[in-house]
């Protein structure tokens, strides 16, 4: 671990595969941004790769004030020892407050290997990040401007706030679709620091013999309208109902995770905490509970439909327009009303 | 017969080999601890324990004290009663709430 240090800088590990960044690595640097002007100091990006000082123009665009660029062709593919190794460099090096990282497979893999490494404190999976004060309830100290780090815990039941006084860097993985992503502004620039990380191909235990990227089938996060099926349709065949209305609106079709589950739809469609996060125009749920693990992932839509036969459904409690009913009476009547005025 | 009977489970022989495999702690009480302990010993059969010291455990590490992160707080999710609008399952409501999303610029 690094020694407490006020003045140290905030960090996004910037996620990029094959020179194409990650679009949770943008929304960070948003939060980041947040951050770093309570603590009055610099956000900055980590950036290894190779070949991707390129991507220093967009991190710059996003809010960076800084880039650390390691460019090394042992970097080119990603690998948790290479990797790691850099970021624990630089942290030993520049010791920054806080270091953020996407919750993707990538990040998962790499964020508590460094923890671990730097015997450093992390806190994964995070709905928020705020910066606050922290009274020890043991020692009665003030710890000030701590990082808050938000999560929910116990399936949901709880909103647990977690900080780290002593271990640092604080450290957080952050899931997709969680924090806003920050406004583009091609007039903003960054600083670009190279740095070198001596890695050896002796070091790498794998070899890439092969690659293989498969396209996900929909990108829900793009789209302004979702229609989202729960496991009140009963079954695959009944799903066709929320396809038929996400068509009629031109939006995209969606599940809960106990859709998911019973094989209503596909994985790649699941909205919630394991799913994709979601903030469109307008979210109609049909056949979904309204479980709280559903809800973290969609509760942000500027509109919710909800569409249940049970009056006491929790989704009732976030939705702006509630109908109560046969979701199988309602969807085609749903449809033809909208065919007519459309 | 109707069906097949129900598979054994995968690793039953190892299941049956070491069904009887035995700690050191859990023969502790017993008046011929020691004797029990070199026998299962000699057949493979002894779970090895292991303490802090064997590990060689950072106790500082160990335990809640020695987390490096702290939970600050927690706070129980209570849902409150939203205020939604009633729609009823009807033509003419269904009607009147595509009307409202296509006027606000939701849909259409």
């Amino acid at each position: 671990m690094i020694e407490v240090n006020r003045t140290g800088e905030v960090w996004v590990f910037a996620e990029q595969q094959r020179g194409k960044l990650n679009e949770v690595s943008i929304e960070l640097l948003g939060r980041a941004r947040m951050l770093a002007e309570k603590l009055a100091v610099k956000v900055a990006a980590v950036l290894p790769g190779h070949q991707v000082s390129i991507l220093a123009e967009e991190l710059a665009a996003y809010g960076a004030d800084k880039i650390y660029l390691v460019d090394n062709p042992l970097l080119a593919e990603y690998q948790t020892n290479s990797y790691a190794r850099v970021l624990c460099e630089l942290i030993t090096r520049y010791k920054p407050q806080i270091v953020l990282y996407g919750a993707t497979p990538l990040g998962r893999d790499l964020a508590p290997r460094i923890a671990s490494a730097m015997k450093a404190g992390l806190t994964a999976d995070c709905t928020d990040l705020q910066i606050e004060d922290f009274v020890d309830p043991s020692s009665k100290k003030t710890h000030h401007n701590l990082l808050q780090q938000i999560r929910p815990a116990f399936g949901g039941n709880i909103i647990a706030t977690i900080v780290n006084y002593d271990r640092w860097p604080q450290m957080a993985t952050v899931r997709e679709g969680v924090m806003p992503m920050p406004e583009r502004d091609g007039q903003l620039e960054a600083e670009v620091v190279t740095e070198t990380v001596g890695i050896t191909p002796d070091e790498l235990p794998l070899k890439i013999l092969d690659r293989h990227h498969a396209q996900k089938r929909v990108n829900l996060k793009a789209s302004r309208i979702i229609v989202a099926g729960g496991a009140g349709l009963g079954s695959r065949d009944n799903f066709k109902l929320v396809w038929d209305l996400a068509n009629a609106l031109g939006g995209a079709p969606a599940g809960s995770r106990a859709a998911v589950d019973l094989g209503f739809i596909d994985h790649d469609y699941q909205i919630g905490q394991t799913g994709t996060t979601v903030r469109p125009a307008l979210y109609i749920a049909v056949g979904v509970s309204g479980a709280i693990q559903h809800t973290a992932g969609m509760s942000e839509s500027a509109r919710i439909v909800a569409i249940n036969n049970d009056p006491d459904a929790t989704i009732f409690q976030i939705a702006h327009y509630g109908i109560t009913g046969d979701l199988n009476d309602i969807v085609p009547k749903l449809i033809k009303a909208i065919r007519t005025k459309c | 017969m109707d069906s097949a009977n129900t598979p054994r489970p995968a690793g039953a022989k190892r299941i049956m080999k070491y069904k009887k495999a035995r700690s050191p702690s859990e023969l502790k009480k017993d008046d011929d601890a020691e004797e029990k302990i070199a026998k299962l010993r000699k057949k493979g059969l002894l779970i090895e324990e292991w303490n802090l010291d064997d590990i060689e455990a950072d106790l500082t590490w160990c335990g809640r004290s020695g987390s490096p992160t702290k939970v600050n707080r927690i706070q129980s999710v209570i849902l409150t009663a939203g205020e939604y609008k009633k729609i009823e399952p009807t033509d003419n409501d269904l009607h009147k709430l595509v009307h409202e999303l296509i006027e606000d610029h939701t849909i259409g």
